[in-house]
């Protein structure tokens, strides 16, 4: 019988590493391969308009913010527009947007 | 990139949006089995002092100008304050806002108090509505029911008819058990029949009060091969949605499919949920007190980070003082850890961004593990479903 895989709690970092990077491949290639009319469907104009009903639905759900191709969107809600315009950078961690904020509020400037 | 751009690059990002969890009471007139919110028999409603200290510290405050503010009204059921208390709340908002802010209206219900004068009221303050319904009778009244024992699902419909006939956007939030894995069709059926633009699903979760789940056993690795039940749940529910797709929206696929696009356009892209952004969501208890990161954190007990209470909308004279104070600091920086856990040991993280923050402290006891239950369930094995879907569309 073949061994159970192990989890990434066992693995090395090197082992973790490598095993990481062919799943990203594997998921980078399979998204790839993904017709590409497919794909950005919902990524560029939304779905058919559903008159007052549309386009939003609405959930208690926490969102996530996100740009691509220098449109805003909140998942799970209209893409853009009141979302104000795109900025540089798409990923954010709390302690960079903290000492960022920090850093204003002193009145540094980063160097 | 410039220095100075990309620390404005951060500011505006986190500025862009926060979403305002009204908890203005616990009370709930339902008794859901998986329920996680404590106190749902208190009748007492925040005062309207702490409404408007809210609102001061949010689109009242000039340093938040240009923040879009959206006030979800959410958790006991929001409907049961009655509506004189609701127009005063909303009211007090207008009147306080400063001329440029932008914010809206939000709510999660349980849809079985939603009369037409409710869901006129509710589409006149343009709000957006979630109902909480979990598809079929015998899945929704398994398990939403009242203090007396008794099902929930017509009243919750005849909410959700009576808010789409009052032209109000609307969606439906269902809660997947365990035993809503065997009825994939049952519970596409009776949502795309319904009407309804946009289905979301939540799993059933371990959160504060709901300790356990009908997962349980499947979570300790004793029950049947859950994600194989899930991964054909969400197999089937693809094949069933995607001729209809224009139709009704389902949140996770649509979520995850703009997030591919964005990853396939820039290999760098990542999900980043405002769930484990600072202040990207600022819940607001009854009694005025203020927690950030997950709503679930509202009500829960932690030694460590002081039951996650990082101020009161009555002392703090702007909402930025939260970022000061030593429990965010702690909170910020353990979850910090486990969003770099998730960064560097998970493939889906292009298409999920370390969701579930609150999910990591309730099953795991710390932020820093990076897999969770829900994530396994609500990320990967929704992705797997759906890329798969797609790639057999050829």
């Amino acid at each position: 019988m073949a061994d159970k895989p192990k989890r990434p709690t066992q693995m090395s970092a090197a082992q973790l590493g490598d095993v990481l990077a062919e799943q990203r491949k594997a998921l980078a290639d399979k998204i790839g391969a993904i017709p590409e009319e497919v794909l950005v469907e919902f990524g560029s104009a939304n779905i058919g308009d559903l008159g007052h009903h549309a386009p939003e639905g609405h959930f208690s759900d926490w969102p996530d913010t996100f740009t691509n191709n220098g449109t805003w969107y909140k998942t799970w809600g209209k893409a853009g527009g009141d979302i104000a315009a795109p900025v540089s950078r798409d990923q954010i961690r709390p302690s960079d947007v903290v000492a960022a904020m920090s850093a204003v509020r002193q009145g540094v400037k980063k160097t | 990139m410039d220095e100075q751009i990309a620390l404005k690059a951060d500011l505006d990002t986190a500025k862009r949006f926060t979403l305002v969890v009204m908890q203005s009471t616990s009370l709930c007139n339902l008794n859901c089995r998986y329920c996680y919110v404590p106190d749902r028999k208190n009748a007492a409603v925040m005062s309207p002092e702490t409404l408007d200290a809210t609102y001061h510290l949010t689109v009242g405050s000039e340093e938040r100008l240009g923040v879009t503010h959206e006030f979800l009204w959410h958790a006991g059921e929001p409907l049961s304050v009655g509506m004189a208390y609701m127009q005063d709340s909303v009211e007090r908002c207008a009147a306080i806002a400063l001329p440029d802010a932008k914010f809206r209206f939000t709510m999660q219900t349980n849809g079985v108090l939603l009369t037409p004068k409710w869901a006129k009221f509710l589409a006149d303050w343009d709000f957006s509505v979630g109902v909480s319904i979990d598809g079929p009778a015998i899945l929704h009244n398994a398990n939403r029911i009242n203090w007396a024992g008794r099902d929930s699902l017509d009243q919750a419909r005849r909410g959700l008819d009576n808010l789409m006939n009052a032209g109000c956007r609307a969606g439906v939030l269902a809660v997947l058990t365990r035993e809503s894995l065997d009825y994939a069709d049952e519970i596409f059926d009776y949502f795309l029949k319904s009407g309804v633009p946009g289905l979301g699903f939540n799993i059933e979760e371990i959160e504060n009060e709901n300790t356990t789940t009908t997962f349980d056993a499947d979570r300790n690795g004793e029950g049947l091969d859950h994600q194989k039940r899930l991964r054909a749940f969400f197999d089937r529910l693809f094949e069933l949605w995607w001729p209809h797709r224009q139709d009704m929206q389902i949140r996770e696929f649509v979520d995850i499919q703009r997030s591919a696009a964005a990853f396939r356009s820039d290999p760098s892209f990542a999900r980043s949920p405002d769930e484990a952004r600072p202040l990207g969501i600022v819940t607001v208890i009854r009694n005025g007190d203020v927690t950030t990161f997950s709503p679930e954190f509202a009500g829960a007990s932690s030694e460590r980070y002081k039951n996650f209470i990082v101020g009161n909308v009555h002392t703090l004279k702007s909402l930025n003082e939260v970022l000061d104070t030593q429990v965010f600091k702690d909170l910020n920086a353990d979850i910090d850890q486990g969003l770099k856990a998730c960064a560097e040991t998970c493939a889906y993280h292009p298409v999920c961004g370390s969701a579930f923050i609150s999910n990591r402290f309730f099953e795991h006891g710390d932020f820093t593990q990076a897999e969770t239950f829900t994530c396994l369930s609500m990320r990967k094995t929704v992705a797997d479903a759906l890329f798969d879907g797609l790639l057999g569309l050829n």
